[in-house]
């Protein structure tokens, strides 16, 4: 497979959420300027998903959502801006070890197209088990300490909470 | 002898609920005063006075007085209303006195149900009758049964008799009425008043038979003069001046009354509008500083919520996404891998093909992608430091990159572009702590932005706060209301001095006049060939003028006593009404303008005119000026009906109460005072100190007087409230 090929296959992949996690990603990716004072919308509903995904990152747990539940499809990789950090998140999965990944760079090159699409799910998958931990630390601030979400640097302090917790 | 109300009572009246017996006040001679707080009856009961006097009642929802018949179901009582009754009646019971009979005035309406249920307010589910009045009379002198008055006229009279309808601006005070009573700044209005109470008009009736006398003289002594003319042309022609001159006259006298009348009226507008000019100018300073705070305001919170909801933007945006935060070294780590896969890479390359890469770069030594990248943002990735264009380091990364590109050659699996795109791409964010620096200098920005709201809110505060100290409100505050009143206060004043000028050039107009008719007049008496026209003439002519000149006189001269006692009475209660306020509030003059009208002044005792005394003050000047007047009247000297007042006497100023309950027996024989300054609810006997004051001092007898407290139950339903009255003394 070659390099236009492998990624446009990346940026076909619709990483998924749970369905239970819908109405808060509706909720903080609402358009729309603040209201009253309530900090809590993000604009888009990708940057919800990177924002979940660093948070999970930051905790350094990654559960699969698999099994979990029912879950929705999100949007294609390609429509994620901007593409930065939308680089950014596949850096930080390709830059995971092996044990986690299940294969190396250099294995790649000598891969069938099965095998390196089987390698593209896997860092799909390991999107997902981020953003899913996220998304269940965001529900959890949201649910327990509402007043936070009245502060404009509500996800400033989450990411910083979450990351000086364990530091990359 | 003044009249005396002996008594009132309602039925079914508003929150007077139940028959006569049950809602009765008896008053006497002296003060009697009706202690209640707010809703507790107050101003229903003036309303029973106000019905009484003149068929009207003031309505609280309109805020005005309306006929009685207007609304007629708001004075039923709510308990009558829903009581089990189909026939209700509403009324009033007056009894009062003067010095030959006793007389009891009684107007009421019938209310019917039209179903059983018929709803509080809405008169089309009731038959509602016309006012009914009964007027009965009982001679003092005599044991004689009470005479029922069937006759409509003298009814009326009765009701006449108790407050003369001239007197009620005086008699009858409500709420803020006693600023319209006595309006200073109005040379006219109180000129008719003191005119009225001090019967001049008469005098003014005789002068005017006078000037009719007058004429009629002139004219036969004209006729006389006529007849005898030796030289009749001659006699014609000064004849036809004559009155060509007095039409003059006329003409002139008109211009002038014109000229005197719209004088008085741009030097009252003008009078009126000084007081208000000064809070007027002080008003549209703060009312400015409180819209130039607005703006800043709205732009302090703009500037402030654009910067609050950037901070979600801030996470992707900038140069520099917060959303990396604390992301340490993940680019550098990256390319520690990308460089390993390279050499693992390059090392299967070199198996296959050993003489494919001749050259490499030294280790460690940045890629052709970070060489790219750094060249794009002119900072070096290696040491973090920047370097302009064209520079030297420009030139070394150049040759660098130029030199790794001649020596690679394109490998048949290019996965690695899809690495080195990434590398590519994030080759910006290795370094992440400076977002740290990033979200603490804009959370200084929103703090500081925030206590510039909250200071530039205090400011619009304050600035309000004094807005509404120089008189403002709210829908002056967006009208141009001040900015006009400044500009008529100029234009009043202008118009003024316009109209003095005319005046006075009128004046010395009708004193050529006058000179040149008396020259012809001259002329005319010398063609009459001496001593024929009977002395009589001449005498009768010359004594009419004399007796109308000394009415004129002796009216100027009674008019300025009265002036003079005016002054000097108003003085005297404006110092017993402020007596124990440290604040000086001036002396009040009355002066006579030269255009037949009177102003009131205020001097300091430097003799300088006081402006701008407070509120209380300038109340007290008006209740002080109301008694003088009143208590000035030729004859008696005592106002001759009773005084009812419902206002608000705290506003009057601190000592007001005392001073005013210390004061008003001197000038009336009766006063009603409705109060609630004398209210308090913690007391047992919901008195305050002054309250106790006042009522111990009636007790000794010091103090004339009967003393109510109007109750009602605790927490009493407001459709179903029920006054009680209590009488103290």
């Amino acid at each position: 497979m070659n390099y236009q090929r492998f990624k446009q296959e990346i940026d076909n992949r619709k990483p998924r959420y749970l369905v239970k996690y819908h109405q808060l990603v509706d909720l903080i990716s609402r358009k729309g300027a603040t209201q009253g004072g309530d900090y809590i919308q993000f604009g888009a509903y990708y940057q919800t998903y990177m924002y979940a995904f660093m948070v999970g990152y930051h905790i350094g747990d990654c559960q699969p959502i698999s099994g979990s539940g029912e879950s929705k499809d999100f949007a294609a990789i390609s429509h994620w801006k901007p593409i930065e950090i939308s680089d950014y998140i596949q850096m930080l999965i390709l830059s995971e070890p092996e044990e986690k990944l299940h294969f190396k760079w250099t294995d790649l090159d000598n891969m069938d197209d099965d095998q390196i699409k089987d390698c593209i799910t896997t860092i799909i998958r390991r999107i997902e088990g981020y953003a899913n931990v996220g998304f269940e630390y965001i529900q959890k601030k949201f649910d327990d300490e509402k007043d936070a979400f009245k502060s404009p640097f509500v996800f400033v302090n989450i990411l910083r909470e979450v990351s000086e917790k364990k530091k990359i | 002898m003044s009249t005396i109300i002996r008594s009132i009572s309602f039925k079914n009246f508003y929150n007077y609920s139940g028959d006569y017996e049950n809602n009765t006040y008896e008053f006497s001679e002296g003060i009697n005063v009706v202690n209640a707080d707010n809703g507790m009856g107050k101003s229903k009961l003036f309303n029973g006075f106000l019905w009484i006097l003149r068929d009207k009642v003031y309505d609280s929802d309109e805020r005005k007085i309306i006929d009685i018949t207007t609304s007629p179901l708001k004075i039923l009582s709510d308990k009558a209303k829903v009581g089990g009754e189909i026939t209700v009646v509403s009324g009033v019971k007056l009894v009062y006195e003067d010095s030959r009979n006793q007389y009891v005035i009684e107007k009421s309406i019938s209310f019917t149900k039209k179903k059983a249920d018929a709803s509080f307010n809405n008169q089309r589910e009731w038959n509602i009758g016309e006012v009914v009045t009964n007027v009965t009379k009982c001679s003092l002198s005599s044991l004689s049964r009470p005479i029922i008055v069937y006759d409509l006229g003298e009814q009326v009279s009765i009701v006449r008799n108790l407050i003369s309808p001239a007197m009620h601006t005086y008699a009858l005070l409500q709420g803020e009425a006693i600023d319209n009573i006595v309006d200073l700044s109005d040379s006219s209005t109180l000129t008719s008043t003191i005119e009225t109470l001090t019967d001049l008009s008469s005098l003014k009736l005789i002068e005017k038979s006078c000037q009719s006398f007058s004429r009629n003289a002139k004219s036969d002594l004209a006729s006389q003069q006529r007849n005898q003319a030796i030289n009749l042309a001659a006699f014609d022609e000064y004849e036809h001046t004559q009155r060509e001159i007095e039409k003059q006259i006329t003409d002139v006298e008109a211009e002038l009354s014109r000229y005197m009348s719209e004088y008085t009226l741009a030097s009252e507008r003008a009078a009126k509008l000084q007081a208000q000019v000064t809070n007027t100018e002080d008003r549209i300073r703060f009312q400015t500083e409180c819209k130039n705070l607005d703006k800043k305001i709205a732009d302090a919170d703009k500037e402030l919520q654009r910067r609050m909801a950037n901070i979600n933007n801030y996470m992707f945006k900038q140069a520099m996404p917060w959303l990396l935060i604390n992301s340490g070294d993940s680019v550098s780590r990256f390319g520690k891998l990308r460089d390993e896969y390279t050499v693992a890479r390059t090392a299967r390359k070199l198996v296959h093909d050993p003489q494919s890469f001749a050259s490499l770069l030294p280790e460690g030594s940045p890629d052709d992608i970070s060489l790219k990248k750094m060249l794009e943002n002119h900072q070096c990735f290696v040491c973090g430091r920047t370097f302009e264009e064209h520079s030297e380091e420009e030139r070394k990364i150049k040759a660098l990159l130029s030199r790794s590109e001649s020596h690679a050659k394109a490998d048949e699996s290019d996965l690695h572009l899809y690495f080195d795109a990434i590398q590519r791409n994030v080759a910006g964010y290795m370094k992440t702590d400076a977002i740290f620096g990033a979200i603490a200098e804009e959370k200084r920005e929103i703090s500081r932005l925030t206590e510039e709201l909250k200071e530039l809110r205090k400011r619009r505060r304050d600035a309000e706060s004094e807005y509404y100290n120089y008189g403002g409100s709210k829908d002056l505050f967006n009208s141009d209301k001040d900015t006009n009143q400044i500009a008529q206060y100029g234009k009043a004043v202008k118009d003024a001095e316009m109209y003095e000028r005319f005046i006075k050039q009128a004046k010395r107009r009708l004193e050529d006049l006058n000179l040149d008719l008396a020259a012809v007049e001259r002329n005319m008496s010398n063609l009459d060939g001496t001593k024929k026209v009977p002395a009589g003439y001449q005498n009768l002519k010359d004594v009419v003028l004399d007796v109308q000149q000394i009415f004129e006189n002796t009216r100027k001269r009674i008019y300025e006593e009265v002036l003079e006692k005016l002054e000097r009475r108003s003085n005297d209660f404006y110092a017993k009404l402020t007596a124990g306020n440290n604040v000086m509030g001036g002396t009040m003059v009355f002066e006579k303008t030269p255009f037949d009208t009177i102003e009131v002044k205020v001097l300091t005792d430097t003799g300088s005119e006081l402006t701008g005394a407070s509120e209380g003050f300038q109340r007290m000047k008006k209740i002080a000026v109301v008694m003088a007047i009143i208590s000035s009247r030729l004859g008696g000297g005592r106002f001759m009906y009773p005084f009812i007042a419902d206002a608000p006497f705290s506003a009057f100023g601190k000592n007001f109460i005392n001073n005013f309950f210390e004061t008003v027996p001197d000038v009336f024989d009766q006063s009603i005072i409705l109060i609630k300054d004398l209210y308090d609810i913690d007391d047992p006997e919901c008195l305050s100190e002054d309250g106790h004051k006042i009522l111990d001092s009636m007790r000794s007898g010091e103090l004339k007087g009967t003393f109510y407290v109007n109750r009602i139950p605790e927490e009493a339903d407001p459709t179903n409230l029920k006054t009680t009255i209590v009488r103290y003394k």
